[in-house]
């Protein structure tokens, strides 16, 4: 037995001393203890108070407890009561996926006992420990000072974020997100938290080749050993051809994959599924499945894809469901049509050409840009290369099913819970009724979680055993079997006058897919069609090709392909000016788009259809762009003490969209409840992003009631209505507008019985504060309570809800500008981001706090990408560093020193009261401003990301 | 994989559960990290962290006597360590992980990325260690790395290092909590610059032709250094995920003539 006291109660455990602490603290329940890098000592999510010393309980032994006195996250303060430090997270807008905030709020509050004024350097010295993706570290230092305020004087001095719409009571208003105290309390929260004790383990036995039949399967000894449930394979598992792309159906994607197959496509593509009753067992059957691989050539870039005679990734047969060419049988006769290839089948065409390599295609443009560049005083050519980064989501891919009643129930932490529900369905044949999918809280997605990576095999795995079913990711996992950011191939050409004015742009993009087709199309098509409208140019041409390869998957990422074609182009247009002797900064003013502005060239970017034609709405691009000018004091250089150290500043415009026009598609419902509360229910998949406080806050602003009288529920298929998800920068714009539509019309409804129940006109009526419907004629005034209780009365006209739905043709376009400030060491390569201002234009910030975070921590996250983030294979397409230490993510340490976001105030006519979207443009920004930066401080243009030392290096001559 | 744990009061204890199927754990984040050799290896696991008397931390004579079990933060905080060892300690960059990281446990593992190990070489650093029959013996800290599997059974019960040295270090790392590339460490002793480093996947290197280079010559150009480093057969050092050889060899390069020029420049 060991002994020890956990907050402050005396426990014992009969428990293997040698198990680690964190798995005595969740037999003792306290699962806020999470873990996220399967103890590597590195994210800090097992992070506890042992005898008075922050430690990583996963890296401490159960026995080495004995004694201890230990001091859990869940121990501040719950929901209801919440700490002053737990407090004061919420308000700076940190709480976000939050599957470290209860950690982060432990390390503060053992901070702030030890010391009641900490220094910026102790706060960042405490968090240097904890792993943040979402928010970014700058808004931890701002609850510092409000803790430190809140403790001296009882109350907040500083101002957390600037407000919008005065005449708003929520709606831009720095108010707490609805579900932050659950998160930042340590409540349950996420799917491992829901999972029954009855419960049995799935794990994967993944593949060692990057390309390979599996040409026999032995299972018996597996299968023999007690415990094992079910050992799933390609021979005794559905047939079915799909894709994990969760987007609008019909997917612009190819469905080219199986739950398993029998050729795998790069190494840790799934072989089989083995369910136990413990994941020790699991993991033991897994160890005794035999395997007979063909091994087969493989490809890895896309040079190699596109190669004369390349080995084909898919060499199966091709399938379209609409657009069949009228030569497919010619072309399926060329195809290998092997049984075990499987097929691909086009929901539409995509110019895809799996003979060699393509799996999508997209070409077209404006203008004549040959001619342009005819034109042109100076012209500049030039290629970027990208690497394939993961997303390193804390929470990483997890998956709940059981079976109540005929139904399957999934608990799914994902950005897309319906197309969740039609994918399982198609895997296992059950109509959609009988699927039921809950969206818990999503600890991280930034586009990983719309991939349907988990959730099918798990709820197969239910279907097939009637048992309820755990799966969970390792972290080796994320980075082998996941999707991954797409490397790419970005060639630029763009012409010039010399009075700055740009007469041509080419842009070339090859794309690495990986072995399945996920967002084949839509991602790489990001790099054109929100880079180019950027740009006011007559000429522009593009052509794209995405090809499959043997790499781990590529699929969608926070930003989709923007960063990478804003990347090429800002640089490409900064050697230009250099090149013309403009200043770079009146070259981007005298180039960027205005309001007004007709798109002609989004005519071909449509996603695999036509493309909207629209002008440019709302645009606050060029504030962004002279007041980051102006921050960074543009056009002054710096100089460094150390000769070593030379500085430089470099900027980028950037832009992305709130959503796809004429593809996405939201729905609310908003109820009255019993004594005037609302209750809204929303298609929309809250992913840590504030998406329900916004819901809530129109609803507040609309319906006049307050918010602690409004509750969201969302994600959830059985008591929602549909919405194509959280990807593609729609949630605010699409779900808050459903939101906006429902109240409205729950609003209406709300004032046609009062005016019923008054004997008025239904002019003469309005809704006020808080909650009240009154007569402006007679001054009369009904409460919604009033209201709903005779509406719902023995002889009343029935509950009070009204549904809402949202789709538009319209685009609302964030744009901003990101601004940096580097040091180079022109000896040993080494890189500091001192400065980096990203300027957004947001339209109206519905909640300003968490907007500011994101921007923080998108901005991050980009910085990351820039300089340090790569997946990097071996010859034979293993990850050889799949951890989070060897693959080098952006912690507190790596923030630059001087760090702002800065919104611009625009209001959209389309946006709900205003507003755009926020996160997925601030990933846009940095590789160019980084990039341009370098080359003003040593001169020499890097032309690929991760900017490393050693290629700065090179770039310099120095090796 | 281990089925036992042993909680060691004193560090005779500790030496006396040591068999060859047996590890000791310090601070737990190297025993007991993912993908950690020892704890998948060891039938037996001796935690170290009931054994108070590695804690201390003691000054006597122009030394620093470090307990073994002493963690970098408490190195970090410590009045009484010398400026060279906070910063060397300072290399790791999580907080937490100080918390829990000990001196000992760092030079155990001798890792090729050690944060400690360059800084305590060329600081002459003696380790003091317990052996199975009772005995302590002190032996320099580059024996005790070179002859490691000689001492396997034996329990480091604290190291020394002086306190008036002129030591200087640098790490280069993907990030701050990345594994380093290269964490070097050169100091002036009588005998002339002591450089010292340890080159990922390579291992701990003493440099004894840079050593030799500077002290025959401390004004040697930076170009001959590059070319000395570039041309060295005796570096094993290869093309891998932290760079190519080309890259280390010139950081090697570049960052002893850094380090020895700041040596010459700098006071202690």
């Amino acid at each position: 037995m060991i002994t020890c006291t956990i907050n402050g109660k005396k426990r014992s455990f009969d428990i293997d001393p040698t198990r680690r602490l964190r798995e005595m603290l969740l037999m003792n329940g306290n699962f806020a203890v999470r873990d996220s890098d399967d103890a590597e000592g590195f994210c800090g999510s097992d992070t506890v108070i042992m005898n008075d010393v922050p430690v990583f309980s996963n890296l401490v032994l159960a026995g080495e407890a004995e004694g201890c006195e230990i001091i859990t996250p869940d121990s501040l303060g719950d929901s209801m009561h919440l700490s002053v430090v737990q407090q004061a997270l919420v308000d700076a807008g940190v709480v976000q996926s939050a599957y470290n905030a209860p950690a982060a709020a432990l390390l503060m509050t053992w901070l702030f006992e030890k010391n009641h004024n900490p220094s910026r350097e102790d706060v960042k010295d405490i968090l240097s420990g904890i792993f943040i993706r979402d928010a970014g570290y700058e808004h931890y230092y701002l609850a510092a000072d409000l803790i430190k305020e809140k403790l001296a004087t009882g109350k907040y001095k500083t101002q957390i974020a600037p407000e919008f719409r005065p005449n708003l009571k929520a709606v831009g208003k720095v108010m707490p997100k609805v579900d932050a105290p659950q998160l930042v309390s340590g409540e349950r929260a996420f799917v491992e938290d829901y999972v029954d004790d009855d419960t049995c383990y799935m794990v994967v036995l993944r593949s060692p080749y990057a390309h390979a039949y599996v040409n026999k399967i032995d299972t018996s000894k597996a299968e023999a050993l007690p415990g094992v449930i079910k050992v799933i394979t390609a021979y005794n598992c559905s047939d079915a051809t799909y894709m994990s792309a969760g987007q609008g159906n019909p997917e612009p994607s190819p469905h080219d994959r199986k739950l398993l197959n029998k050729k795998v496509r790069h190494v840790g593509d799934r072989v089989a599924a083995i369910v136990a009753e413990t994941l020790e067992e699991a993991i033991k059957a897994r160890d005794l499945i035999e395997v007979e691989y063909e091994p087969l050539e493989a490809v890895f870039t896309v040079e190699e894809a596109m190669a004369e005679g390349a080995p084909l990734v898919h060499n199966g047969r091709v399938q379209y469901n609409a657009g069949a060419p009228d030569d497919l049988d010619e072309y399926n006769a060329k195809l290998s049509g092997d049984e075990r290839e499987g097929k691909v089948v086009y929901q539409f065409p995509l110019h895809g050409d799996i003979l060699h390599n393509v799996a999508a295609a997209n070409h077209g443009g404006i203008g004549d840009v040959d001619k342009a560049f005819e034109e042109a005083d100076a012209v500049v050519e030039a290629t970027f290369q990208t690497s394939q980064i993961q997303h390193t989501p804390l929470e990483t891919h997890i998956c709940f099913s059981k079976l109540e009643n005929g139904r399957l129930i999934i608990y799914a932490s994902t950005q897309v819970p319906y197309h969740v529900r039609r994918i399982v369905s198609w895997v296992t044949g059950l109509s959609e009724n009988k699927i039921h999918v809950i969206k818990t809280r999503v600890g991280g997605g930034y586009g990983s979680k719309q991939d349907i990576l988990v959730e099918d095999l798990t709820a197969y795995a239910t279907y097939v055993t009637g048992r309820p079913v755990l799966y969970h990711n390792t972290r080796e996992e994320e980075f082998i079997a996941n999707s991954t950011r797409h490397p790419m191939r970005v060639h630029v050409k763009m012409g010039g006058k010399k009075d700055g004015s740009i007469t041509g742009i080419y842009l070339k993009v090859d794309a690495n897919t990986g072995p399945y087709g996920n967002h084949a199309l839509t991602v790489p098509m990001n790099s054109c069609s929100k880079t180019l409208p950027l740009f006011k140019c007559d000429n522009m041409k593009y052509d794209l090709t995405i090809y499959y390869t043997n790499t781990p998957p590529a699929g969608a990422y926070q930003g989709y392909g923007t960063p990478k074609g804003t990347y090429g182009l800002m640089m490409a247009m900064c050697e230009l000016a250099d090149k013309l002797g403009v200043d770079y900064k009146e070259m981007v003013l005298k180039n960027h788009v205005e309001e007004g502005y007709m798109l002609e060239i989004l005519r071909g970017l449509g996603e695999g259809r036509e493309g909207n034609v629209v002008p440019v709405g709302s645009c606050g691009l060029r504030e962004a762009v002279e007041k980051g000018c102006e921050m960074i004091e543009w056009g002054k250089r710096e100089e460094s003490d150390d000769p070593d150290w030379k500085i430089g500043k470099g900027f980028a415009m950037i832009m992305q969209g709130s959503g796809l026009p004429g593809l996405d598609h939201a729905n609310a419902i908003a109820k009255l409840e019993m004594d005037g509360s609302i209750i809204v229910l929303s298609g929309a998949a809250d992913i840590g992003t504030g998406l329900d406080t916004i819901i809530a806050k129109v609803a507040s602003d609309i319906l006049c009631v307050p918010m602690d009288r409004i509750t969201v529920l969302s994600g959830d298929t059985d008591s929602g209505a549909f919405d194509t998800g959280s990807y593609a920068s729609s949630g605010t714009f699409f779900s808050g507008n459903a939101a906006v539509v429902a109240s409205t019309n729950l609003k209406e409804k709300i004032l046609d019985e009062a005016a019923y129940q008054l004997g008025e006109d239904v002019e003469d009526i309005e809704v006020d504060w808080p909650g009240v419907a009154r007569s402006k004629k007679t001054g009369k005034e009904l409460s919604y309570y009033d209201i709903i209780h005779t509406t719902t009365s023995g002889t009343g006209r029935g509950h009070l809800i009204a549904p809402g739905s949202f789709t538009t043709a319209a685009s609302s376009v964030p744009y901003g500008a990101h601004f940096a400030q580097v040091a180079v060491n022109v000896r040993t390569g080494e890189v500091k981001v001192q400065k980096f201002y990203a300027i957004q234009d947001a339209g109206t910030p519905i909640n300003p706090e968490a907007a500011l975070c994101q921007m923080y921590g998108a901005s991050l996250k980009s910085i990351g990408h820039t300089l340090y983030e790569d997946m990097i294979l071996d010859k034979y397409g293993r990850c050889v560093n799949a951890t989070m230490t060897d693959y080098g993510v952006p912690m507190i340490s790596e923030q630059p020193d001087d760090f702002k976001a800065v919104l611009i105030d625009v209001d959209d006519p389309d946006g709900p009261f205003g507003a755009k979207s926020i996160s997925e443009i601030a990933c846009n920004g940095a590789a160019p401003a980084i990039g341009n930066a370098i080359h003003d401080a040593c001169g020499v243009w890097m032309r690929s990301w991760p900017m490393t030392p050693e290629k700065i290096l090179r770039e310099l001559g120095k090796i | 994989m281990a089925t036992k744990l042993i909680l060691a009061k004193t560090p005779a204890e500790a030496v006396d559960a040591k068999t060859s199927s047996a590890a000791f754990i310090a601070g737990g984040t190297e025993v007991n990290r993912l993908g950690s050799d020892i704890a998948g290896e060891a039938d037996v696991l001796i935690s170290l962290k009931k054994c108070g008397a590695l804690k201390s931390i003691e000054r006597d004579a122009g030394y620093v006597t470090v307990g073994s079990m002493c963690t970098f933060q408490q190195i970090v905080e410590s009045e009484w360590i010398p400026a060279y060892l906070k910063e060397a300690a300072l290399f790791m960059a999580s907080r937490t992980k100080r918390n829990m990281a000990t001196i000992a446990g760092n030079i155990a593992a001798n890792r090729s990325d050690s944060y400690l190990i360059p800084a305590l070489t060329v600081a002459g650093a003696v380790i003091e260690l317990c052996r199975k029959s009772g005995e302590t013996v002190r032996v320099g800290i580059q024996e005790y790395l070179e002859n490691k599997e000689s001492y396997g059974n034996d329990l480091i019960v604290s190291v020394t290092v002086p306190e008036d040295i002129r030591l200087v270090s640098k790490r280069y790392a993907n990030t701050a909590q990345s594994h380093a590339v290269l964490t070097m460490s050169a100091a002036l002793t009588e005998e002339g610059i002591y450089m010292a480093g340890g080159v990922k996947n390579v291992g701990q290197l003493h440099f004894c032709d840079l050593e030799k280079a500077f002290n025959e010559d401390p004004d040697i150009s930076e170009e001959a250094i590059i070319k000395m480093v570039r041309d060295c057969t005796g570096l094993h050092t290869e093309d891998d995920m932290f760079g190519s050889d080309a890259y280390k060899r010139y950081l090697i390069a570049v960052t002893a003539f850094d380090l020895h020029r700041k040596l010459k420049g700098k006071e202690v």
